[in-house]
């Protein structure tokens, strides 16, 4: 595993306050290669007008001349105006693709087919339609944990005749948590601060009990969708049981048999997940963090946040 | 839609719209190749047939070079350039997977769109082009765009062009030109119908039937009675007893003869694929790039594969200088044996006479009183060609009688040669000028008079005087008339034809003074009226530096006004509904921070129930103009009209 990269962290460049629109100082626009092909065919065909002396030649590559010249402006202007109203990332885990919402909205104008990325890769073109919230999604793989400020994006358009691509590069000042890997295995605590020696959380059958419905929410454990009211159609909810057998448990980094400290990180990121998918209480000692028993989403989200940042220079 | 809807088949429209006025100058392999490959990739869609892999086109490439090699390797020119690129065009559309090879594909179809400069340069060509430019460009935008609409993308491939044209305009007429050709390279045309170099019995008949236009004739004052319309392009000096030869040992003559009575006129000249040019009898001055012969004709330095314009005066009356003896006694020249019986008769019958003159007028004589008669369809002559027409057939055309009075008269020792050109033409109706084609080919007799030197007589004018005073088409039965099936089966309806042709045809001389004849002179001229006036190299710096500044202007107007407006509109709303709200709260009501338009016409509605209409009306366009996206002009001004005679009273009465 990588160690993480603390510069990236500390590496705070000029960023842009959100929401900003692209205006005429941040747009740049340059030929495509295909744009310089075009230049160089018309070149040649204007040597064969010349030659001929034929005014029919001059005035196709005159046209084709004037039309890539326009184009120009029709490309610039394709991003010019665009207002990027918020950027939001959702926490991911180390080694996936972290997704980037990007709240667009043109004031005037439809967009079309404009690309919001990160790295180079090609992104799917996406349309902007005039004075509607568009959100448009930017994928940047990740490597390893900790909190990162999200790097630049670049909206580029080559619309409508591809000869040229206009292009602005934004930093929006928004970070993103990225989640050790987790990496299963037993839940196995070694010894216990209490010396005694078990294997994974005990679980007192029957006490799982089944409490109620309540409506599904993105990030319910998939196991306990009630597929029987989804079946009857009567729309997605989540079964809720009380208790969890009342058990808590506490999960202990140094209780984690492991020399290494990110596979330390990773094991524990695992259990935590699976406390979560089991509804059971559970919380989290860290060398000089301890979080108190509790479930719940946002319970999750802070044991998590807190394995990911542990040991890293928090900015 | 899937993806061949989406790029495939309109980048196969664009390269079919772009071929196809090619096709007649391809050979027919590569039309069926094209077919063949163009038809069978929409069908392989349809049907779920397989589409050729990488090795199977690399064959095909293969094989479409061996078939280019085999059809050109003899000539290589423009049309194997053609072929080249048609050859590549059917093949390319098996592979347009990536966006390179779909940008790649479109460019061909604009590169064949260009290579239409080997194309004449009609009007309905150049419509043609402009129309397949606009096709192509939109499937580029489509490829640019595959979620969009075709509407839209025809939409802005035609804004695009209308924003391109006055930029191209410019480009087209401050572009520096030069004067001849750069690498020396012309086109290679298989020439249209018109004279060869020799004269034998049938040569002018085979021309006759042939309706094409020779050339078409604007003069600058009005056009000159039928019988001075004698279009001189050729001498024929050497007979060989069937055939009449042009002198190859003609030499340039520094001047032409002088004269009275001077026309001016234009000619815009069709190809014909030989160097002679036609003018009319006698030029009294040299275009530019022609040379002027002894014989008194204009031949330019290459055939003229191109059409060709020029500018001449002509004097119908002319007294050439006198004549070396060589010319003369070359001009007397039979061969020996030939035709004795004619020899016999210009003999007899020229006895009496002292004068050239009388005996050009017994000659003459005989051709209007022999029973001799004026057709297109002559019987066929034997070795003694012009003995078989004067004792036997008498039937002839103008190249049997001129053949006939030129050898008399050279058997009786009086100079003589035969002139070839054009007589007459038809004045196009709609816009005064003179249409002359190859059916009216003609040619006369040049005598030469010890007095007046080379004199103008037309044997034909003796038998069939209504071919020179009515034209040909007066003169033959319809049945022996050239041209369109109509002329003889529509009846009424070919005045219609007629005129319809009359009427495109003006409209295409229009077409080709303005556009064909814009040249290095005529761009000298324009720039020379915009005060650019200075000689050589710096006329051309000095167009280039207007053309760049004009173009940067323009530009940037378009460019200020594209990037401008967007910001401007919606301001517009915004700052009409603060002007709204400000005279609100001049009268009391100001409008709080967080107070959306609804709530705020609420708020005044409660206090001031006297505003309800004005106040209702304006928060009612405002919320359309603003969160419901009617952005239409109509609702705009509406709601800033309302705005400005908004005029809420400061105070109401009971408070």
């Amino acid at each position: 595993m990588t160690p993480p990269q603390k510069q990236k962290i500390a590496k705070a460049g000029k960023s842009a306050t959100l929401p900003l629109t692209f205006n005429r100082r941040q747009v740049y626009i340059l030929p495509t290669s295909y744009g310089l092909l075009f230049l160089l065919i018309l070149f040649a065909m204007l040597l064969g007008s010349i030659n001929y002396n034929n005014n029919l030649g001059f005035l196709l590559v005159f046209l084709l001349g004037s039309i890539s010249l326009i184009s120009m402006i029709h490309t610039y202007r394709n991003l010019l105006g665009i207002k990027i109203l918020s950027v939001s990332a959702e926490p991911v885990f180390a080694g996936k693709t972290v997704l980037f919402m990007l709240a667009v909205r043109a004031e005037s104008g439809h967009r079309r087919a404009i690309g919001f990325m990160m790295e180079k890769e090609h992104p799917a073109l996406e349309n902007i339609d005039v004075k509607t919230d568009e959100t448009v999604s930017v994928n940047c793989p990740t490597r390893s944990r900790g909190i990162f400020r999200a790097g630049r994006i670049t909206a580029w358009t080559r619309y409508p005749l591809g000869l040229f691509r206009a292009w602005t590069v934004i930093s929006p000042d928004v970070s993103y948590v990225v989640y050790p890997k987790p990496i299963a295995g037993p839940m196995g605590f070694g010894v216990s601060p209490g010396g005694d020696e078990f294997d994974g959380i005990p679980v007192q059958q029957g006490a799982d009990d089944f409490s109620g419905l309540k409506q599904y929410q993105p990030g319910d454990p998939v196991g306990r969708i009630s597929w029987k009211s989804l079946s009857r159609g009567l729309g997605v909810f989540t079964k809720e049981f009380s208790g969890a057998g009342g058990i808590s448990v506490m999960l202990d980094y140094d209780a984690v048999r492991d020399a290494d400290r990110e596979h330390k990180l990773s094991r524990l990121t695992d259990m935590v997940l699976k406390a979560h998918n089991m509804n059971a209480e559970y919380g989290l000692m860290l060398p000089g963090r301890t979080i108190a028993p509790g479930k719940g989403e946002r319970h999750k989200h802070t044991c998590l946040k807190a394995l990911a940042i542990f040991g890293l220079n928090e900015s | 839609m899937n993806e061949p809807y989406k790029t495939i088949f309109p980048i196969l429209t664009a390269l079919i719209v772009a071929i196809f006025p090619h096709i007649g100058n391809l050979p027919v392999w590569i039309i069926l190749w094209c077919v063949v490959m163009w038809g069978y990739l929409p069908l392989s869609f349809k049907f779920k047939w397989p589409r050729p892999g990488i090795k199977i086109r690399r064959l095909l490439t293969a094989i479409g070079i061996i078939g280019l090699l085999f059809t050109y390797s003899r000539r290589l020119d423009q049309n194997a350039y053609l072929g080249l690129l048609a050859v590549m065009a059917a093949l390319k559309p098996f592979e347009i997977a990536s966006h390179r090879d779909r940008m790649i594909t479109v460019f061909l179809a604009y590169f064949i769109v260009i290579t239409s400069l080997f194309l004449a340069e009609t009007l309905a060509i150049t419509l043609y082009m402009l129309l397949s430019v606009g096709i192509t460009t939109a499937v580029l935008i489509r490829i640019n765009d595959p979620a969009g609409r075709f509407k839209d993308n025809f939409k802005l491939a035609a804004l695009i062009m209308a924003q391109a044209i006055p930029l191209m305009i410019l480009l087209f007429l401050l572009f520096p030109r030069i004067e001849g050709s750069l690498f020396g390279l012309s086109l290679t045309n298989t020439g249209k119908s018109g004279f060869s170099d020799t004269l034998a019995p049938g040569s002018v008949t085979n021309l006759v039937k042939n309706d094409d236009v020779a050339f078409r004739v604007l003069f600058e004052r009005s056009i000159p009675p039928a019988p001075l319309l004698y279009w001189r392009g050729i001498v024929f000096q050497d007979f060989d007893g069937r055939k009449w030869h042009v002198d190859k040992q003609t030499r340039q003559w520094h001047a032409p003869p002088e004269g009275k009575n001077p026309v001016s006129y234009t000619i815009t000249l069709e190809p014909h694929n030989n160097r002679w040019l036609f003018a009319l009898d006698m030029p009294a001055t040299i275009p530019r790039s022609a040379i002027f012969y002894k014989d008194y004709t204009l031949r330019t330095r290459r055939s003229i594969k191109r059409k060709m314009r020029y500018s001449m005066i002509s004097n119908t009356r002319y007294h050439p200088a006198g004549e070396n003896g060589w010319t003369l006694r070359k001009s007397i020249r039979l061969p020996e044996g030939v035709n004795p019986k004619t020899r016999a008769l210009a003999a007899r019958i020229t006895k009496n006479a002292r004068t050239v003159d009388e005996k050009v007028g017994r000659i003459l004589d005989y051709f209007r009183t022999g029973g001799f008669s004026y057709t297109l369809k002559p019987p066929r002559l034997g070795a003694n060609s012009v003995d078989d027409f004067i004792f036997q057939s008498k039937k002839g055309y103008c190249e049997h009688y001129a053949s006939a009075f030129a050898f008399m008269l050279r058997s009786i020792g009086i100079p003589a040669r035969i002139v070839g050109g054009y007589q007459g033409g038809e004045v196009n109706p709609y816009a005064d000028y003179l249409i002359v084609r190859q059916s009216d080919a003609h040619v006369w007799v040049e005598i030469w008079y010890p007095k007046t030197g080379w004199n103008r007589v037309d044997p034909t004018a003796a038998v069939a005087p209504e071919r020179i005073s009515k034209g040909i088409r007066g003169t033959l039965s319809p049945d022996d008339l050239p041209g369109f099936f109509g002329r003889r089966y529509l009846g009424a309806l070919s005045g219609v034809i007629e005129q319809i042709r009359f009427g495109w045809d003006a409209i295409n001389t229009r077409w080709s003074a303005l556009f064909e004849g814009y040249s290095y002179s005529k761009q000298r001229a324009l720039l020379e009226k915009i005060g650019i006036t200075s000689g050589g190299l710096a006329v051309s710096l000095k167009a280039l530096l207007l053309l760049l500044v004009v173009i940067g202007m323009i530009v940037g107007a378009y460019a200020w006004f594209a990037l401008k407006s967007p910001c401007r509109k919606p301001d517009k709303v915004k700052k009409y509904y603060a002007r709204f709200c400000k005279k609100l709260s001049r009268a009391g009501l100001a409008r709080k921070a967080a107070q959306g338009p609804i709530d705020y016409m609420n708020h005044v509605l409660k206090n001031r129930p006297d505003l309800k209409d004005e106040v209702t009306e304006i928060t009612e366009l405002y919320v359309r103009l603003r969160y419901r996206g009617q952005t239409s002009r109509s609702v705009l001004s509406d709601f800033i009209q309302k705005v400005r005679v908004f005029k809420p009273a400061r105070k109401e009465s009971k408070d």
